[in-house]
């Protein structure tokens, strides 16, 4: 047995010992003045909170001359002191749009912003400045902070970004992010009008998987692609994942038509084993409204203990057995 | 193909089901005439934690002699449990009783062996010994269920709480009442105040009951974002490697496979660390326990290490509030965090209120606050300095009376582990025991 | 041309287009009210346009009549957005829209609160400088900032957000360059002296618009009789069925609606109402139905989950629906406000009605929140109606009830109702017979005279009515009946041009806005203001706050 009491001993020990760690890492920043001096001390501090330390890293902060780990370092340091003070936060937007600061700071900045979003109601209060920063990412040379900016913007929904994914994938514009991405992004949004632009894309031979992919998943919640849908499930010819995802935005979207078209492939002796199994997959998880029907359908149950006793595949059998002890279990009910 | 009919429960034996599924043998369960109560019931499956649960037993074939029994542990694995005569003796590994023969029920504590929960439904249990004769007169099954490191479940375990997960998700309608709980309009309520701890403990508490009207043996895993979690980062349960859009595969017999949000399907996320060697971007665990000996310091890792779980991906939508929840990790993200709650409250024996060290509604601007007040939307209230609008109804409730009740309080979730008799809200971490 | 520019917007023109007109609109005052036809979300403009692409041109709209001046009628929509909306480009529309008033109510201060309210957690740069604007831009504005402007102007008007305003100084939320402004608004309301300030001081509760009553019941049509109604569990029935012998509440929402203040809202307040009905021992009497907009989406376990989180309990009275065929047919009967891209909602307003216990549509609350309690009032009131007392009519009652109903509104909608169109039928009649009467042929000038003052008269209406098109037509019957006169073998034109002048008549008396589906009769009721529903006051109260509510009388 377990000596609980020594166990919680040996925790406080050990916060003891990070808490003198700590001390004596904020002592040893009060004191240092170069760079090797911040970087060990900064080594041993978990967060920076006394006013005059915080004042200190923001000075270290805005220092361009700083070196930049240490720079990055403080900005992991002070996240909820910066999340109090709307000047400290405006110091981060100023960093995050300055090109002429290094790419990683900018999206330490980046990431330190979006860190407030979930702790500083202070944060709340400078949104729309957060917002307009954001938009000026959007013409931002480096790929991957602009595509951060793109997606932030995303999810909140925002018009302008809306726009420029649209033009960019109608090639009206130059394109912000790549044709992938900008679907990915326009999906935050199921109220846009991408959806004939992406049915498009996903039916255009010059589009890669990637992008159809992403096409087929933002088009669950495009009616008028059901029949796309339902042609990409069955056409044995094309790439299993993209049939396997098809299948998952048919069930979201049209779960009837799904639930039949799915219990005929899962008995398909011909069809590719790792379909079947996740269609099998999805009928575990149909919701039980729909399941009446599914359920009393001894035929399919049939054929799926049959499956389960004769298959060789492992996904398959798991599945299968999955499934029956589902039935079994809402039988008992 | 098919046929439909409208009787529920058939009695007809569908000879392929059954010979489909081949029952594994199970060690009989030996009962004589006693009723053993864990929590209230006298039969069928139960769970308990850490935590204790009050219990009986009492002879049913009165009248007879008094009877000595010894309890003890049922088997040598699966869930251990240790005994206690009142609720705040020491553990003992059995418990001697001596049960009146005119069927009067003696009382008595089980809890959970620290270190040793079940990893399988009812692999547990009491059996009920004879003292002089060492035979057994009666078992009882039970779960040790608690709440793990998701890194170190074993497959059996991930994929039974990966169905009920998914099963959840697709029940849309469901799964759309904790999206609701915890997006933008929801933010102030539950983000930034003091009450951001005990609300994200009643929040990881809903859905985990909820989890467990699909799977009574489901236990929400957390993600321990300090260290390295291969396993949890995998096609078999998170998702995988990322493509170059940032979706996650899945394994085609993930339950997560399913996972839809407003009808869209599938998950993106892109770590910013590797996943296999490191943690995210986080503050470790014994930095974040050492951030204060009182609530007021210690409620600031809402910023580190919370708010840097959530950002320690590049892209996704976990890494915003009004999108987190969409990404079926943010309840693994909040296991965590609130289990590094109960280890700071441990560390520092913090489990009584009022008291300030322990909770502290400084710095509130609005109800929900303070110790007695309700918590939205489990309370029902709407309008004024609340939201809108409380979806997803009052806190579901265990089947004996138990904490916290419906309209759960701020003071209902601190003492979750029952370290004053009655406050028990029956949910435990691995790594937090009962003392 | 710039008024065809204004009138002629079509579901098919482009934004842009859209933008000039407006800006236009912003050239030339006059034309203010030529915007008005399109408020109403239902307009054909909103169709097949994203939800951002809708707030665009409606924040632009707003924004236009903050320069051109605001019409009375399009004051609830307006409020409406403060109301309800949370998008700050909206919103700042919405609340420049009010400076265009030639005076500020007190009460609309309150909306203005509500307004900051909604939007504190959401702010966002905007700019109206242009239609669509790139970023980054050199000067823009917010959202709150908007807001905070027009409590500025409205001055002593909104004395009483005063403490509500002093409040908002403190709060956390707010940033110091909006809290300046809050700060503006409070000087331009205490500068005022005393012995101007408006007589109450009290801060006004939320106003909500008073009840769109349909004076003219709406008649149910064939058509929407027949549609089936799938329910929260799968079952079916007609509208005629279901809609039949209780009065009955019916709320349009759907689940995929993210605006809290609209769809959450109505459904969460649709439960407070049951329990309300039940109260007042109305349960029984009574029926609701809740329909969702987004039948595609919406199957029946979507929906009944969705009301059932929400506090509505549901059953064989009190039901979810999806309409899976036929969704258009209802929406037009309703005049619902609502529009689409595709089949996804784009924008919606928030209503309520009232159906009779014959399934027509007796009562319809909308744009601004419904109240419980007037709800349940005009309930009770149904109830005491003849209309509403009785079996319903069935079989061959019925069908009679529903062809003497549409022949009479015909009747009434033809019969000439003013002086011009008396003149025109007496003439075009007269002058048709002119040759029966062969001493009478000096009547001739007196017949083509009043011909010409009554297309004189419609012509002086195109800008109000229908255009040209009545002035238009009745030319055409006078020159068919000048020239039937004067070539006595074309007596069939003679006929042809009666018809014209009386379809060219009948056309001009018939308001725009009610071939748009915008009751204009209602448009009076709508400037009322009232107290909050008392009992939303007692909730907030009954929660112990830190500070008096906002919303609560000081």
């Amino acid at each position: 047995m377990i000596d609980k009491n020594k166990y919680v001993e040996d925790l406080r020990d050990q916060v003891e010992v990070v808490q003198g760690q700590n001390l004596s890492g904020l002592s040893d920043f009060r004191n240092a003045a170069s760079t090797e001096a911040y970087k060990e001390a900064l080594r041993n501090v978990a967060a920076i909170s006394s006013p005059e330390d915080v004042g200190k890293a923001i000075a270290l902060l805005q220092d361009k001359q700083q070196d930049i780990s240490v720079r990055e370092e403080i900005l992991q340091k002070t996240v909820s002191a910066i999340g109090e003070n709307p000047e400290y936060i405006r110091i981060c937007l100023r960093i995050l749009s300055d090109g002429t600061e290094p790419i990683t700071l900018r999206k330490a900045a980046l990431g330190l912003l979006k860190t407030l979003s979930f702790s500083s109601r202070t944060f709340v209060s400078v949104r729309s400045e957060y917002m307009v920063v954001l938009r000026s990412l959007l013409d931002e040379p480096e790929d991957s902070l602009r595509e951060m900016a793109a997606e932030e913007l995303s999810k909140y929904k925002d018009e302008f970004v809306q726009r420029r994914l649209l033009s960019g994938l109608l090639r009206q514009e130059t394109p912000t992010v790549t044709d992938a991405k900008a679907i990915q992004l326009l999906g935050y949004d199921i109220h846009a009008e991408h959806y004939p632009v992406v049915r498009r894309l996903l039916e255009s031979p010059d589009s890669d998987n990637v992008t159809k992919l992403e096409a087929i998943h933002v088009l669950a919640n495009d009616p008028e692609a059901k029949s796309l849908l339902m042609n990409l499930v069955l056409d044995k010819e094309q790439d299993r994942e993209l049939r396997m995802s098809s299948a998952m935005a048919l069930q979201s979207g049209h779960p009837r038509d799904f639930t039949q078209m799915a219990k005929t492939l899962v008995l398909d002796e011909s069809e590719n084993k790792d379909v079947r199994s996740v269609l099998l997959n999805a009928l575990t998880l149909v919701h039980p409204v729909e399941k009446v029907g599914l359920h009393e359908d001894r035929q399919f149950l049939e054929e799926v203990s049959r499956l389960h006793t004769s298959t060789t595949s492992p996904e398959l059998k798991k599945m299968s057995s999955r499934y029956l002890e589902n039935v079994r279990k809402q039988r008992e009910q | 193909m098919g046929s439909l009919t409208t009787t529920k429960k058939n009695k007809t034996a569908n000879t392929g089901l059954d010979q489909a599924r081949k029952i594994p043998p199970v060690v009989p369960v030996i009962t004589g005439a006693f009723e053993l109560s864990i929590n209230n019931a006298p039969s069928g499956a139960s769970y308990i934690g850490w935590s204790l649960s009050a219990c009986s037993l009492r002879i049913t074939n009165q009248p007879q002699p008094n009877l000595n029994v010894i309890l003890t542990n049922r088997g040598a694995t699966g869930g251990q449990v240790i005994f206690r005569t009142n609720y705040g003796d020491p553990d003992q590994a059995t418990l001697p009783l001596t049960l009146p023969g005119n069927g009067t029920p003696v009382t008595f504590f089980v809890g959970g062996k620290f270190g040793s929960p079940s990893t399988d439904d009812q692999d547990g249990g009491i059996s009920v010994t004879d003292a002089a004769t060492s035979n057994v007169l009666h078992q009882r099954t039970l779960m040790v269920r608690i709440r793990k490191n998701a890194n170190i479940l074993t497959p059996a375990e991930r994929d039974r709480f990966l169905y009920a997960y998914a099963a959840l998700n697709a029940s849309a309608p469901d799964y759309q009442g904790f999206l609701d709980s915890h997006n933008l309009d929801a933010d102030p309520e539950i983000h930034q105040r003091p009450a951001f701890l005990p609300w994200h403990r009643a929040f990881v508490l809903h859905i985990e009951r909820r989890l467990q009207f699909v799977d009574s043996s489901a236990a929400l895993p957390y993600w321990r974002f300090d260290q390295p979690s291969p396993n949890v980062f995998s096609p078999g349960f998170m998702g995988g490697t990322p493509n170059s859009a940032g979706r996650v595969s899945f394994d085609s017999t993930n339950s997560l496979r399913n996972w839809t949000v407003n009808g869209t399907t599938g998950v993106i996320r892109v770590p910013s660390f590797n996943t296999n060697t490191s943690g995210g971007n986080v503050m470790n665990e014994a930095s974040t326990l050492a951030l204060g000996l009182n609530f007021v310091n210690f409620r600031t890792m809402e910023g580190n290490p919370h708010g840097r779980a959530h950002t320690s991906f590049g892209s996704g939508p976990i890494t915003s509030p009004p999108t987190a929840t969409q990404d079926p990790l943010f309840f693994l993200l909040h296991c965590n965090v609130d289990r590094l709650w109960a280890r700071w409250q441990l560390t520092n024996n913090l489990w009584n209120t009022p008291n300030a060290a322990t909770y502290s509604d400084v710095g509130s601007v609005k109800p929900g606050d303070a110790l007695g007040d309700t918590m939205w939307p489990w309370n029902g209230v709407t309008g004024g300095t609340r939201p809108p609008t409380a979806p997803g109804g009052p806190l579901p409730q265990l089947a004996f009376p138990s904490k916290p009740p419906p309209q759960v309080t701020v003071r209902d979730v601190i003492d979750y582990i029952g370290r004053t008799q009655g406050n028990s809200n029956y949910f435990d971490y691995d790594d937090v025991p009962f003392t | 041309m710039e008024l065809e520019q204004i009138t002629t917007l079509t579901t098919e023109t482009p934004e842009d287009e859209i933008a000039t007109a407006i800006d236009l609109v912003k050239q030339f005052p006059d034309y203010q009210g030529q915007l008005l036809q399109y408020l109403p979300l239902q307009h054909p403009l909103y169709s097949g346009r994203s939800a951002n692409e809708v707030i665009r041109l409606r924040g632009y709209m707003f924004e236009s009549f903050g320069h051109s001046g605001l019409p009375e009628e399009a004051l609830p929509f307006v409020l409406e957005v403060l109301e309800s909306e949370r998008n700050a480009y909206l919103v700042a529309g919405a609340a420049i829209a009010l400076r265009g008033l030639t005076k500020a109510e007190p009460e609309i201060s309150s909306y203005l609160l509500k307004a900051i309210g909604n939007l504190k957690l959401s702010d966002d740069a905007i700019s109206f400088a242009s239609y669509k604007p790139r970023w980054p831009l050199p000067n823009h504005t917010t959202g709150l900032l908007e807001i905070c402007k027009s409590l500025q102007w409205m001055g002593a008007d909104a004395m009483g957000a005063l403490s509500a305003l002093k409040e908002l100084c403190e709060d956390v939320y707010i940033n110091d360059r909006v809290k300046a402004e809050i700060k503006k608004a409070i000087g331009a309301i205490e500068q005022v002296e005393e012995k101007d300030q408006p007589a109450c001081c009290c801060r006004p509760t939320l106003a909500r618009a008073d009840v769109s009553v349909l004076q003219t019941r709406k008649q149910l049509t064939l058509d929407v009789e027949e549609l089936v109604l799938e329910d929260h569990s799968g079952k079916q029935c007609k509208y005629k069925e279901y809609f039949n012998g209780k009065p009955a509440v019916v709320v349009f929402f759907y689940t995929r609606c993210d605006n809290p203040h609209k769809c959450s809202l109505t459904i969460t307040r649709l439960g407070e109402l049951q329990k309300a009905l039940a109260t007042e021992g109305l349960e029984e009497r009574t029926k609701i139905a809740a329909i969702t907009y987004d039948p595609i989406y919406d199957y029946p376990f979507r929906i009944r989950s969705y009301c059932e989180h929400r506090g509505v309990m549901l059953n064989d009275e009190h039901r979810a629906f999806r309409i899976e065929s036929g969704m258009p047919s209802l929406l037009r009967y309703f005049s619902s406000g609502v529009n689409y891209i595709g089949s996804i909602v784009n924008h919606h307003t928030t209503e309520l009605y009232i159906i009779d216990q014959q399934g027509n549509i007796r009562t319809h609350f909308q744009q601004l929140r419904w109240q419980v309690a007037d709800v349940i009032s005009e309930l009770k009131q149904c109830l005491k109606d003849d209309a509403c007392k009785g079996s319903s009519l069935s079989g061959p009652g019925r069908t009679l009830t529903s062809f003497v109903s549409p022949v009479l509104s015909l009747l009434i909608v033809i019969a000439p109702k003013c002086p011009f169109c008396w003149a025109a039928y007496l003439s075009a009649a007269g002058i048709t017979n002119i040759h029966v009467i062969r001493s009478a042929r000096w009547l001739l000038p007196a017949f083509l005279l009043l011909l010409c003052i009554n297309l004189f008269s419609l012509y002086q209406g195109t800008t109000k009515r229908n255009g040209l098109w009545p002035c238009c037509l009745s030319l055409a019957g006078i020159l068919c009946i000048v020239s039937f006169v004067f070539l006595e073998q074309a007596r069939m034109m003679g006929y042809a041009g009666i018809v014209l002048v009386l379809i060219g008549s009948v056309v001009g008396c018939v308001e725009r806005h009610a071939l748009a589906g915008f009751p204009q009769s209602n448009l009076a009721h709508l400037q009322k203001l009232a107290p909050m529903d008392s009992r939303r006051q007692r909730l907030r109260s009954a929660e112990s706050e830190k500070g008096a509510s906002r919303y609560a009388c000081a």
